[in-house]
């Protein structure tokens, strides 16, 4: 797998937001945590959060906050083994990017 | 707009979804505007998108029908699996189009005599022969061994399968010089059993439609593991080779599986790795071949005329290893750890190193400039590492 397709990229991120709160985190939040880092406009994350829990990557469970139902999402062990491929698909191409960028001509 | 036309136009749009999903949807995107809060709804609106182009992004991932396309939907894909297309922002894109310009140029630029790059990981596995067909062998026919399993794309019966459905064992003949295995989604172990007479595969955990076999040239292709895109370690087998010299060459390809090797003795030994776990004893032949994508490969000793050692971004370690002609050792961004007979003054050494670090015999290169020679020995080194780590050491 290679990140030519940001569809991969914006599934890797937000399977690592969202692992990094072991007690669930909510979609708005989800949200506002990618976008201090991507710009996120018009990019919902909805058909990735739908796609990673079909795909057994994430669970959810949910809780009735005033009145409404909110909807939370939690990385399952298949989805932090993903994450992991992820990782290392990102380490391997980023490193490739950081020779370009830096390397010794040979 | 405002968030009720946002949300209306939304529902209307994916009538075409099963209740539970659109209910599902629909408050998903409902909880988002609660969550932002009424002072922040125009930029929600913003960061959801709008709702054609959202409708449209939950249509493709289920298996509803769009409503204005004629266009069939796809089944939701593993997230491993070929790049989707979606709606890109903008600065992302710019992003992944300048690395994906760099990638493609460096893969031209890697003119550094076989540094592997994009490496499929998925874990395919080609379709051998005629889909699930078991050979069966004949052993009043023992000298031949294409005669014996059956021509090329032989249907046999499955007569030879004893035991259930999910714990059974079939014998895969009897005088095999070659064997190509590929394994994926379930782990295998090899075992030498000086008094077997025949090759035999026992598998625990799936049932015999993942076997797949087909005699080739002196040998034997044998596909085991499920089809279609799998995920896990879903079996485990053993296959039991007689210990009398009779296999020279094994090929042995992996994915999302792990492999087991005893001491063996061969002509080639040849293990390409995607993902797993290998695990080699001592192997002696003349030509030895390990290589991983992501998976990590540890053997014992490896002794042999050629040894050929080449990760991506897995790594591979070995106990000892005593090249008799030559070494090649590549690495694009993972670890190798090889500790090699004799020291270094039996050795000529010449090694690339780009981003990553060689550490050789006790000093450490990277980022050289131009190709390091060292060493006059007989036994020639052969070092390419793009990014990763490479340890060479000689403990004596």
């Amino acid at each position: 797998m290679t990140f030519t397709s940001s569809a991969a990229l914006l599934d890797a991120v937000v399977l690592a937001v969202v692992s990094r709160e072991e007690q669930g985190t909510y979609g708005y939040r989800i949200t506002q945590q990618i976008k201090e880092v991507l710009d996120l406009s018009e990019s919902a994350l909805y058909p990735v959060l739908r796609r990673l829990q079909k795909d057994q990557c994430l669970t959810v469970y949910d809780e009735t906050i005033n009145g409404r139902n909110r909807r939370y999402y939690q990385t399952t062990s298949k989805g932090l083994e993903q994450l992991d491929r992820y990782r290392a698909d990102w380490k391997e191409y980023s490193q490739k990017i950081d020779h370009l960028f830096w390397g010794e001509p040979s | 707009m405002t968030k009720y036309e946002y949300l209306a136009k939304l529902e209307q749009l994916l009538s075409s979804l099963p209740e539970q999903e659109r209910r599902d949807a629909m408050n998903y995107y409902e909880e988002y505007f609660v969550s932002a809060g009424p002072e922040k709804e125009a930029e929600a609106i913003r960061e959801l998108g709008t709702p054609e182009e959202a409708a449209r992004k939950i249509l493709e991932g289920s298996d509803a029908v769009p409503p204005e396309s004629g266009a069939p939907a796809y089944t939701a894909q593993p997230a491993a699996a070929a790049p989707r297309h979606g709606r890109i922002p903008t600065a992302l894109w710019v992003v992944l189009g300048v690395v994906v310009g760099l990638v493609v140029l460096f893969g031209l630029l890697a003119a550094l005599g076989g540094l592997v790059f994009a490496r499929s990981t998925t874990a395919s596995t080609e379709v051998v022969g005629s889909g699930s067909s078991i050979v069966l062998p004949q052993p009043t026919a023992p000298a031949d061994p294409a005669a014996q399993s059956g021509s090329s794309s032989s249907t046999g019966e499955t007569g030879a399968v004893t035991g259930t459905a999910d714990n059974w064992q079939t014998s895969l003949g009897s005088n095999l010089r070659k064997l190509d295995l590929k394994v994926n989604n379930g782990d295998l172990a090899l075992v030498l059993d000086p008094a077997a007479t025949e090759f035999t595969l026992q598998v625990n955990g799936l049932d015999q439609s993942i076997l797949r076999t087909r005699a080739d040239d002196g040998g034997l292709n044998v596909q085991l593991g499920p089809q279609g895109n799998q995920q896990g370690h879903l079996f485990t087998a053993t296959l039991t080779i007689p210990d009398t010299g009779v296999l020279q060459d094994l090929d042995v390809s992996l994915s999302s599986a792990d492999l087991d090797l005893p001491d063996m003795t061969l002509d080639e030994l040849e293990i390409s790795l995607n993902a797993g776990d290998v695990q080699a004893g001592e192997i002696s032949a003349r030509s030895i071949s390990l290589e991983t994508n992501a998976g990590n490969i540890y053997a014992a000793a490896c002794q042999a005329d050629e040894v050929s050692l080449e990760t991506n971004a897995g790594r591979i370690e070995a106990a000892r290893v005593q090249p008799g002609r030559e070494l090649e050792v590549s690495s694009n961004a993972g670890e190798i750890t090889a500790s090699l007979t004799g020291t270094a003054s039996d050795y000529t050494l010449q090694a690339e190193v780009l981003a990553g670090s060689l550490t050789y015999d006790g000093t450490s290169y990277s980022s050289l400039a131009q190709q390091l020679r060292q060493g006059t020995g007989a036994v020639e080194i052969d070092v390419e590492c793009a990014a990763g780590q490479i340890d060479l050491s000689f403990p004596g």
